[in-house]
């Protein structure tokens, strides 16, 4: 053909024509790009330049690359389409991000950018043979092929999912990740970006969505009284279709507006933009997506690698409309664009996409795009409106003289090309919208425009709740029902007219701030309520007026809708229905023969829609082939469900940055002078030990030993209620605790489970000091709070846990080296087990409790956070002479298990009460009432079903979590090992066992399943050491 | 025994970010990062942040209208009677700052530092207790760190961190709310300065002193983006118009 012969091929397709400035048209006032400032960056190794303003689409596309990306399933060559970020025509990998859409990425110096599911390249794609391999894979191949051979599929699925797809994480970050796993600390982090991803929240009163006119103008209006107006746009500037359009704006006086007529689109567009700009109150996000419409006017934005929450108590959709895709023999190759991806190549980034265009329309959009080119210097080889009968008048003043063949009546029945537009045959139709045999038309070009009629962009409103039905008489879905608090205005509502759009826009907006407005008064109010009762009245006629002027356009929505394509038998010339996961005609066809004739179940069966654009492009061919096919009409087939996302979004924008809150005790930092090994306990950091748990737990029985207690809960709680609080959520009686006295207590539930367990001082009459376990301490305040309110008592709880450092001296020295730190009487009779005082410890004031979880003489020390390092250096100073040593976690377990102290949800489970925990002493009968009374009353005449019991291990080790076995030698199961370890002191292994009641008794014994092995073990109800309890009473 | 110094929990922070640290009221503080004038400056053409855990914090309970009688009583003539509501107190009534209003059944005073009263125990409340009422006084003072954030972005910064609206409108000057920031819970007061006659936003985050570095890193890396700088008492008191050792804490000042 002659423009195959006027230039010469390089290996990316180009000629050298269309590379460097030949891409571009001549400089015209509205282009978004500054030729003054050239950017740099990087494609598949070689250096690419653009301008600032540039995406990396509009750069590419102006330097000759033509192919973007392969098609998911074909490998097809797939080119630039809608130039709005729409579809899934241009993703890319920039900078190891994969499945960016490069149309609307803007360039930046030294981003680099590779082509993804491809191999070796894009012009030249190994898996594009899979084409070949077409008609063996239908529609349905992988549940008819795989469910007979279910092991083939998993031997074949990844190679298939590496075929498909759309892209992968870079060959570097698999990289990265590979070697960070393996633990080496140099690899180097991955490109991904050079931010992170994180988050941000938004407020509005009225949230806008949508910056096209009518988008601003429902903002402008929505802003009247007052309300925080936040205008959400996905382009990098305000203005919508006025940016690229190049028509004169014409609009109705009844809109108030029409001192605007007469302008340039473009310059309409700046002047709102301006508009907006100044108004106070009125906040813009451009270049960022809303994905997504959820309860409560919550709405999901993605702004590049931010995820921004915005809810608003008022929001109006405005988010257009998009040109209908036809369905036509090879309408997926490069050089296909719609009118509005070509205007806004050659409007705002000043590239050239053709030197020979293809017009097909079926309205007035085409003249547009037709004045556009002419204007750009770019050749029209035809111009063919579909409807039948239509004046041409218009189009020959424009186009006379300039070569292009004018048609009426005809339409695209197919592209001629392979991997870009090489030509395109047009078939006559008939009033009916029929192809008429033998009429067809070959034209060259090299760029094919579809100035198809619009199609409502009804995704959010449908999320929002409303009900979008299709209107016969306008051509497309019309949005009704709307929840109170949300409006909609512009082309996506299905009315495609820029005056009645601003009448709407302003009802929306004015809707959106009277609600806002209710129970005020005042004259700007009253002009408001005025107007939007105007406005309302305008917009009735309005929309009549359109609907007439649609009936006069005779539209064949059968063409318009479903357009030529090949039908059943010719899937080797393959017409696109869905091209994102590249659906062709005549599977859908055949997939409705089947008996997916259900608009839903054929979506399901043939995934038609369900790729990144998300029945953007093709909702409408799907439902009007589906309709055409059933025989039903359109309104009938209805349309599937739209649900967020409503475009794709990354995984990392949805996780966001990483929070995982942490908590430090106020001795943390000593912990890491002394090499502590840290482990996390719930949000806290603990340490684990800090050398040989041996050692420590040697000088805890030994000598003496302190170990931060700082992650305790502790609660504050007064009252006058305070006694009979307790006494209720509390299984022991709080009442009669003398002040100054500890008590061990537990807190169940209705159903008598034990909850958490802690001590319970009386500081005073009314005033209660509570410790909790570390992770419950959030939980006891609430169920504390819970009761007060439930109660109506005198009580009130405050949580002291980070307010407090504490530790536990313990040890036979911990007398000795607290006497060097405080006046306080702490000899055995001043000061015995299970009492408290307060007063100086170091200096510093403090709440001491005599308590002995290790089993040792021992202090808890209570003490204001802000003293905690200097109170651990005191401690350790005043300790040295007695050999005093940090303990941690792991030689507190032994040291407790010793004694059998339970630590609750270790020894404990979701089932266990405290029969079963070996502790009925602790639940007091004779209370009036109490949490789980009536549940433990009948657990305690029924008998318990399991029961914690000691064990000491012949030989061997057990483990948490082991076996546990009757000694009868059969292989009954009893029972579960809840913790065991070595103890010093006994010399053997030492643990707590669940089991069976009945299953053994005291010096019985069980077997545990260890390492595959089943031991013996004598099973023990008192403690392993010191059971009389003489050292910690000492 | 003297009383030891005091370390709030940013310490170790303030010592990483090569804070010098002078002794104040009994605390241990970082007195200037870069210096006071570049801090300022920092501040008031972006957001600044500051340690104002050494506040006095006094956490008051009770029943609604015991709790307005209490704040009546040391607040003569202005309250704050809504959940929401902050009040000033004179400056010439004491050392305290401000009342934050959390709840009908919860308030918090906030006073600038100073030497703790001898006390025995850590339960003892930092302030007036004699006033006879039937309110619960609880010393918060170790038990809530804070972090204030001061200038034009600080609202920005937040925004990244909380869902709650810290817009002007929802909350006002002054005012308190509380939500999670970062993800942990926060009692929030804006008590915007007034530095070179103009309007300076200015958020005090009071958050349990376990989260304080977490939520310390989690405001600096959402702040870094707008450049966030570490502040001093110096540069604090200079914005707040204030002699220096006496004025720690952002915000609200007679």
């Amino acid at each position: 053909m002659e423009e195959e012969k006027s230039g010469t091929h390089d290996r990316s397709g180009r000629t050298r024509r269309e590379t460097g400035e030949d891409g571009r048209v001549e400089r015209r006032p509205g282009e978004e790009i500054d030729r003054s400032r050239p950017v740099a960056f990087d494609f598949e190794g070689k250096r690419f330049s653009g301008y600032e303003g540039d995406t990396l689409a509009s750069a590419l596309y102006a330097s000759g690359l033509r192919i973007f990306t392969r098609s998911s399933k074909y490998h097809r060559a797939r080119g630039l389409f809608c130039v709005s970020g729409r579809c899934a025509n241009c993703m890319v990998n920039v900078n190891g991000r994969p499945n960016v859409r490069a149309c609307v990425e803007p360039i930046r110096e030294g981003t680099v950018v590779k082509h993804q599911n491809a191999w070796p390249s894009l012009d030249h794609d190994v898996y594009s043979s899979i084409e070949r391999m077409g008609r063996f894979m239908p529609v349905g191949f992988y549940y008819k092929t795989f469910i007979n051979f279910p092991w083939e599929w998993k031997r074949v699925r990844s190679s298939m999912r590496k075929l498909a797809g759309l892209g992968s994480l870079d060959d570097e970050l698999a990289d990265w990740k590979k070697s960070a796993e393996s633990g080496d600390p140099r690899s180097p982090s991955p490109r991904m970006d050079d931010k992170a991803f994180d988050q941000e929240f938004m407020h509005a009163d009225v949230a806008v969505v949508g910056g096209g006119p009518a988008g601003i103008f429902a903002a402008l209006e929505a802003g009247r009284l007052g309300a925080r107006v936040v205008l959400v746009d996905d382009q990098a500037s305000l203005g919508g279709h006025l940016r690229y359009d190049d028509g004169e704006i014409r609009l109705e006086p009844s809109t108030g507006e029409g001192r605007y007529s007469g302008r340039r689109a473009s310059q309409l567009a700046n002047e709102l933009s301006d508009a907006v700009s100044q108004r106070e109150g009125l906040t813009v996000v451009s270049g960022a997506t809303v994905f997504g419409l959820y309860e409560s006017n919550l709405l999901g934005l993605v702004r590049g690698n931010r995820l921004i929450k915005l809810r608003a108590k008022q929001v109006v959709i405005s988010t257009g409309a998009h040109e209908r895709f036809s369905v036509f023999r090879n309408n997926d190759i490069p050089g296909v664009f719609p009118a509005s991806g070509l205007q806004r190549l050659i409007r705002l980034y000043g590239v050239r996409p053709g030197r020979s265009v293809a017009i097909l329309t079926d309205g007035d959009v085409g003249l547009d795009v037709a004045r556009t080119l002419i204007g750009a210097g770019i050749g029209v080889s035809v111009y063919a409106d579909s409807r039948t009968g239509v004046d041409l008048d218009e189009p020959q003043r424009v186009l006379g003289g300039t070569g292009a063949v004018i048609l009426s009546g005809y339409a695209i029945i197919e592209s001629l090309g392979k991997k870009k537009v090489e030509g395109a045959t047009l078939v006559r139709i008939d009033e009916n919208g029929r192809a008429i045999e033998g009429s067809e038309r070959k034209f060259v070009c090299d760029t094919i425009c579809l100035a198809n009629s619009l199609e409502a962009d009804t995704s959010l409103l449908y999320q929002a709740g409303c009900r979008t039905v299709y209107d016969v008489e306008v051509g497309d879905f019309i949005v009704s029902g709307h929840p109170a608090s949300v409006h909609s205005c512009g082309g996506a509502t299905g009315i495609h007219d820029l005056s009645t759009s601003l009448l709407q826009a302003k009802v929306a907006g004015l809707r959106a701030a009277v609600s806002l407005a209710e129970g005020r008064a005042g004259p700007e109010v009253k002009t408001a309520r005025d107007d939007l009762e105007t406005y309302s009245k305008d917009l009735r006629e309005s929309e009549s007026r359109y609907r007439e002027r649609v009936r006069a356009w005779k539209l064949k929505l059968s063409a318009a809708v479903s357009g030529y394509g090949g039908g059943r038998g010719a899937i080797a010339t393959k017409s696109f229905v869905c091209i994102c996961e590249d659906v062709v005609e005549e599977e859908v066809l055949r997939a409705i023969s089947e008996g997916f004739d259900d608009i839903e179940t054929l979506k399901r069966y043939s995934t038609l829609s369900t790729g990144p654009c998300q029945g953007k492009i093709c909702l409408l061919p799907s439902i009007g082939l589906c309709a055409r096919e059933t025989g039903k009409s359109i309104p009938q087939t209805g349309r599937t469900t739209s649900r967020p996302p409503y475009l794709p979004v990354t995984m990392g924008a949805l996780a966001g940055s990483e929070l995982h809150p942490t908590k430090l005790t106020a001795m943390h930092y000593k912990h890491l002078e002394l090499g502590a090994a840290m482990m996390d306990l719930g949000e806290w950091k603990r340490p684990h030990a800090y050398g040989p748990v041996g050692e420590e737990y040697a000088a805890v029985r030994g000598a003496v030993g302190v170990i931060d207690l700082g992650t305790l809960g502790r609660l504050d709680v007064r009252g006058k209620d305070t006694p009979r609080l307790l006494d209720f959520v509390y299984t022991h009686i709080f009442s009669r605790l003398q002040p100054g006295k500890s008590r061990y207590g537990v807190i169940c539930d209705d159903a008598g489970i034990i909850l958490d367990d802690g001590t319970v001082t009386r500081l005073s009459e009314d005033h209660y000091f509570v410790t909790t376990s570390t992770g419950n301490v959030d939980f006891v305040e609430q169920w504390l709070e819970w009761w007060i309110a439930a109660q109506n008592l005198d009580a009130h709880v405050t949580n002291l846990t980070d307010g407090l450092a504490a530790v536990n001296v313990a040890g036979p020295r911990a007398r000795d080296l607290l006497k060097k730190l405080t006046r306080i009487d702490i000899s055995n009779e001043a000061f015995p087990y299970m009492n408290s005082a307060e007063g100086l410890v170091a200096g510093v004031p403090s709440i001491l409790l005599r308590i002995g979880f290790v089993g040792e003489t021992g202090w808890e020390i209570h003490f204001p956070a802000e003293y905690g390092e200097y109170f651990w250096d005191a401690l350790m100073d005043a300790g040295k002479e007695f050999g005093v040593r940090p303990f941690g976690v792991e030689a507190q377990r032994v040291l407790r298990l010793d004694k059998k102290h339970i630590i609750v949800s270790q020894d404990t489970d979701a089932l266990s009460d405290p029969f079963e925990a070996d502790m009925p002493w602790i639940v007091k009968f004779e209370k009036d009432d109490f949490v789980g009374k009536a549940a433990l009353a009948a657990i305690k005449r029924a008998g318990p079903r399991r029961i914690l019991v000691g064990f000491v291990m012949d030989a061997g080790m057990a483990h948490d979590g082991d076996q546990v076995y009757s000694s009868d030698g059969g292989d009954k199961l009893i029972g579960a090992v809840t913790s065991a370890r070595l103890s010093p002191s006994v010399g053997r292994c030492v643990g707590l066992a669940l089991v069976s009641s009945g299953s053994t008794r005291d010096d019985g014994s069980l077997r545990i399943m260890t390492q595959g092995k089943l031991s013996e073990a004598r099973v023990t109800l008192r403690p392993f050491y010191d059971p009389d309890g003489k050292r910690l009473r000492s | 025994m003297n009383p030891p110094t005091r370390l709030t929990a940013l310490y170790h922070r303030h010592l990483a970010l090569g804070g010098t640290m002078v002794e104040s009221e009994g605390w241990l503080l970082p007195e200037r990062y870069a210096g006071p004038e570049e801090e300022i400056e920092a501040a008031l053409g972006s957001v600044g942040l500051f340690d104002c855990s050494a506040s006095v914090k006094v956490d008051v309970r009770g029943e609604g209208s015991e709790i307005d009688g209490f704040l009546g009583e040391i607040l003569p003539g202005e309250t704050a009677r809504r959940p929401g509501d902050v009040a000033a107190y004179p400056s010439d009534a004491g050392s305290m700052r401000y009342v934050c209003r959390l709840t009908d059944e919860h308030a918090l005073l906030v006073s600038r530092p100073r030497h703790a009263p001898p006390r025995t125990s850590p339960l003892e409340p930092e302030t007036d207790t004699s006033l006879n009422r039937r309110v619960y006084l609880t010393n918060a003072t170790s038990v809530l760190a804070g972090i204030a954030l001061i200038g034009p972005a600080a609202s920005h910064v937040l925004r990244k961190l909380s869902s709650v609206d810290v817009s002007l409108e929802a909350l006002p000057d002054p005012g308190c709310t509380e939500g999670a920031v970062a993800g942990v819970r926060c009692a929030m007061v804006r008590t915007d300065l007034r530095v070179r006659e103009r309007r300076v936003d200015s958020f005090d985050l009071y958050v349990g002193r376990g989260y304080a570095e977490y939520l310390w890193d989690a405001v600096s890396e959402a702040g870094r983006e707008f450049r966030i700088a570490p502040i001093g008492t110096t540069a604090c008191s200079s914005m707040l118009g204030l002699p220096a050792k006496t004025r720690v804490g952002a915000g609200l000042e007679g």
